[in-house]
């Protein structure tokens, strides 16, 4: 088994940084986002604040991540006094992973350089599929065509590059995912990842399957496809490392696996999330509120309890493919731990070597079943 | 003690929601046995329960005073009534204590099911009859039609009835006075020993056991002692009183008269309704009473959370104290635990009985699919009554089975006849009566067997007259029929709580409809799920909840970690509301499914 990435950084911060402007409302999104562009420098002053505000020393940070909404949205006027504004605050490694969110029509030869020049590295594009009757029913503006045109730009200019793909659309095939597969991996992007449509209740799409205007895939052929998947693309060289993400060796995204081990973080903006010591807390996801209260916008707030740690180190440590080291799985999973892993061994969902405990393929598919009876 | 020339006893009967309740109220305000400012809406109605499903329970009593044109001052006392055909039993016994009765008709609706069958019961029981038609202030009503209706169906001389509006108020003076007019007085002897029906009790926290009476002979004196004539015990008054509606102490009560003493009498059953009261050396011939009434309809209550049951077991206790006609023995389930098997009048009553336990006792319960009593004959020559399926003895022991059969009565729209007797006929029914009551009003009578009445007939019968239909029905007796047990099993494992006696011809349609509704409330476990209804080793239908295969969160990004954790607790929580079976998890809709076949 491999030992997986190599370990986040204790020492050091994560920063997030949420831009939250779009040019339409994508059906299957529950994120916060806003459609009104003409907000956007209100909103940057108030992020610039927040950021400013902050009275922590200067972080070591080796990561940032521009997540949105869509990032690429946001001028670059604005992206740079963003950039700024996190330069006074944190302590920005010279090697820091620095990605970016951005959709295939926002993708320019000049949006690129741009971007390049504020320090992104690594940009992550939300491709979901490259076909268009598959994208239609998403409410994207793309097609695919531009899609695979914006694709070969960023991978031909050097960003390191992810893809967002999903599995499960409406009127996706097992041919057509293949193909959208292989279009990613001849593209030529270092990352991938591949979600499994969860749509999020009241959201536009959620509501079309529940009237039955819509039809989605079914689990088992979701499943099929997406246990089948994990070998081709090891074979182009994009390995798994966690439920929905693949990576060549070394091109792993940092900022998540900083999510995925705990490690500290600090969120910025709309909704935003943060992990400071034993506290999580996050914004407000109204924008006028975020603007009117920034800094002082949070609207969440819990102290994690011994209890809340345990469950998260199983449910975060179980979504890598690398899994837990035995001992720690010991430590947080209790009396039922050993039952636990003898059912899933035999089930085929668990994985065993000598100092660690992993989820196969077919264990994350029902992953929430398996890891919530730890709970 | 007022001349029992000058007392008035009545009952007001009406169908359901034709306003029997509100002219109660009516009458209360203008004798001004209510102030205004108390009033509120349904006096009579004690129960929240019987305000909110605006169906009164439980009978109740209350005495007005009137002074008539003639310029006496009468004494009424009102006796309220129930209008649903559950608790036809109180409808009767109350009708007792009666020498008349005030039959409502709403205007808009005309003679219902239990206009008829109300009606009927005081026709039996000798009492004259005041008509009165309601609602005539509504722009629907057709007061001439309704009482061309009330003399075709009911045969009751229609031709002076009141036209009325409770809500309105209009009608309600001529009703009063003729109550004076139209009913007479009780006839009775003072100087007879105590003769008294007892028509109600309930059980009082403070007082035990509180009596509801009417004197028929004699008189009845506070610190007087009394014996109930069908046991033979004594007691002595302690108190005594009449419901104004509040209630008043008083000290006599003679011929004619309607009151309430409490006589530390602790346990309900030794207040028979129906019993004859006297005094402690008198001999008097009994007054008739009433047949005792048996439940009908029995059903598996549960509590969900399994330690519960203690409070289960306090609960239907003190519910029993106050409802004789609510029976219950404990029953173990090795899906659901430890509850009990509950009978009750009709299916209004068990969703009565669930309501109370769940409401003022705090309680989270399941109840199984409701089934009747069913008498078994044995080859050895015995006869047994089994009230739960899986009471039912080996088949090579049974020489035969009876189940209860029911004449059920619809009053509909001739539109909806079609609809009606197809629904009629697939639930085993048997027509026994079609005929036109007016131009497009039918009365259809059905015997049919309890068994097909009580699975979900009243909401068919109401989907497909679109709410045009009444119904009432009654007990007719014991009939053989085909009768088999079906098991359902999980996994191999039988879930006794889902047992259903059904008709042989109708085991396989039911097994089948009942597996796969199962199959939609089961949500997929980690293994394969197989659903089996069975007859004896008879596999008869076949369901498979497939193994699940995907239960999971692909996107965890964006650093909101609390709420993928809070999913995951949820999903363990809902776990914790699951009733296991073997290894499997069903959730308690599941159970419900039996319900919803059809």
């Amino acid at each position: 088994m491999e030992q997986g990435p190599p370990p986040v950084n204790s020492m050091s911060v994560g920063v997030y940084v949420h831009l939250p402007f779009c040019r339409t409302h994508c059906t299957y999104c529950a994120f916060a986002i806003s459609t009104d562009l003409s907000a956007q420098d209100r909103y940057t002053e108030a992020l610039v604040r927040e950021i400013a505000a902050g009275e922590d020393a200067r972080g070591h940070t080796e990561s940032i991540y521009f997540g949105g909404g869509t990032p690429s949205r946001t001028s670059i006027a604005n992206l740079a006094r963003v950039v700024s504004a996190l330069g006074e605050r944190f302590e920005i490694d010279r090697d820091a992973e620095f990605s970016m969110e951005a959709n295939p029509e926002d993708i320019t030869p000049e949006s690129l350089a741009a971007w390049r020049a504020l320090g992104v590295n690594r940009l992550s594009i939300g491709v979901q599929s490259f076909h268009d009757i598959e994208l239609m029913p998403l409410g994207r503006i793309h097609g695919a065509k531009q899609a695979r045109e914006s694709v070969a730009l960023a991978v031909s200019s050097g960003v390191r590059t992810n893809l967002d793909l999903i599995l499960g659309l409406p009127g996706q095939t097992a041919a057509s995912f293949g193909e959208t597969l292989d279009t990613a991996v001849s593209l030529g992007a270092g990352h991938l990842s591949l979600y499994m449509l969860d749509l999020e209740e009241k959201s536009p799409l959620h509501v079309q399957v529940t009237r039955k205007r819509v039809t989605l895939p079914e689990d088992d052929l979701v499943s099929d496809l997406y246990v089948g998947a994990i070998a081709p693309l090891a074979a182009a060289g994009l390995h798994q490392y966690e439920i929905s993400n693949f990576a060549r060796r070394g091109e792993e995204c940092r900022h998540n696996l900083r999510y995925w081990t705990r490690g500290e973080y600090h969120g910025f903006g709309l909704g935003a999330h943060s992990l400071v010591g034993d506290r999580r807390f996050a914004n407000t996801r109204d924008i006028h509120r975020y603007i009117e209260l920034a800094p002082d916008a949070s609207d969440f707030s819990e102290t994690l309890g011994v209890d809340e740690m345990r469950r998260e180190s199983l449910f975060l440590g179980l979504r890598q493919t690398s899994g837990m080291l035995y001992r720690d799985f010991k430590e947080v999973s209790g009396q039922e731990g050993a039952a636990w892993i003898e059912r899933g061994l035999r089930g085929g969902w668990l994985r065993r070597t000598d100092d660690r405990v992993a989820l196969t393929p077919e264990g994350f598919l029902v992953s929430n079943e398996l890891i919530s009876q730890l709970f | 003690m007022p001349d029992p020339k000058l007392i008035r006893n009545f009952a007001i009967i009406a169908h359901i929601d034709h306003g029997k309740t509100t002219l109660s109220d009516r009458l209360l305000q203008k004798t001004g046995a209510v102030e205004g400012r108390e009033m509120h809406e349904q006096m009579l109605d004690d129960m929240d329960l019987e305000r909110e499903r605006g169906i009164t329970i439980k009978a109740r009593a209350v005495n007005l005073n009137y002074r008539g044109n003639d310029g006496n001052d009468y004494s009424f006392n009102l006796i309220d009534t129930p209008g649903h055909v559950d608790f036809s039993y109180e409808v009767s016994r109350s009708l007792a204590a009666c020498e008349g009765a005030i039959l409502v008709v709403d205007a808009t609706q005309g003679v219902e099911a239990q206009t008829l069958a109300n009606g009927y019961l005081a026709i039996n029981n000798n009492l004259d009859i005041l008509t009165v038609i309601n609602k005539v202030d509504l722009p629907s009503a057709e007061p001439e039609r309704v009482r061309e209706q009330i003399e075709n169906v009911i045969g009751l001389d229609a031709h002076d009835a009141v036209l009325a509006s409770a809500k309105a108020g209009i009608g309600i003076d001529e009703i009063l006075e003729r109550i004076v007019t139209k009913i007479p007085s009780p006839k009775g002897d003072p100087d007879a020993p105590l003769r008294a029906l007892l028509f109600d009790s309930w059980y009082d926290p403070y007082r035990g056991v509180m009596c509801l009476l009417r004197i028929v002979d004699g008189k009845l004196k506070r610190g007087d002692k009394v014996k109930f004539i069908s046991t033979g015990r004594e007691y002595e008054v302690s108190e005594m009183g009449i419901f104004t509606p509040k209630p008043k102490a008083i000290d006599t009560l003679g011929v004619g008269e309607v009151g309430f003493f409490s006589a530390n009498i602790r346990d309900i059953v030794q207040a028979k309704i129906g019993d004859t009261v006297t005094t402690a050396k008198a001999e008097p011939v009994p007054l008739p009473g009433f047949q005792e009434v048996k439940p009908m309809v029995f059903a598996g209550i549960f509590p969900i959370n399994t330690e519960d049951y203690e409070n289960l077991r306090d609960a239907v206790g003190k519910l029993k104290l106050n409802d004789a006609s609510f029976s219950y023995e404990p029953e173990s389930s090795a899906a659901l635990g430890f509850g009990y098997r509950c009978g009750f009048l009709g299916l209004l009553h068990m969703e009565i009985i669930q309501e109370r336990l769940e409401r003022e006792f705090n309680l989270e319960l399941l109840t199984t699919a409701p089934g009747a009593r069913y008498r078994v004959n044995m080859t050895n020559g015995e006869t047994i009554e089994i009230e739960s399926p899986h009471k039912l003895p080996d088949l090579a022991s049974i020489s035969s089975i009876e189940e209860p059969f029911f004449e059920v009565t619809i009053l509909t729209n001739d539109e909806f006849v079609g609809p009606i007797l197809a629904l009629a006929i697939d639930r085993r029914g048997t027509q026994k009566k079609l005929e036109y009551v007016s131009s497009n009003r039918v009365m259809i009578v059905y015997e049919m067997p309890l068994n097909e009445v009580i699975l979900d007939f009243f909401d068919k019968l109401k989907s497909i007259s679109r709410g045009y239909a009444s119904l009432d029905y009654q007990f007719i007796g014991y009939r053989q029929s085909e009768l088999v047990k079906m098991d359902v099993l999980v996994n191999g494992e039988p879930l006794d709580a889902l047992s259903l006696i059904v008709h042989k011809d109708k085991a396989f349609g039911r097994g089948k409809l009942l597996v796969e509704k199962m199959k939609e409330f089961i949500p997929r476990q980690m293994f394969e799920v197989a659903l089996q209804a069975m007859i004896g080793n008879r596999v008869i239908a076949r369901e498979t909840v497939k193994a699940l295969r995907k239960n999971v969160l692909a996107k965890c990004y964006g650093g909101d970690i609390t709420r993928k954790r809070k999913l995951l607790e949820k999903q363990k929580e809902g776990k914790k509301r699951m009733k296991r079976v073997g290894k499997v998890e069903i959730p308690q809709e599941a159970f419900l499914a039996v319900l919803k076949i059809d």
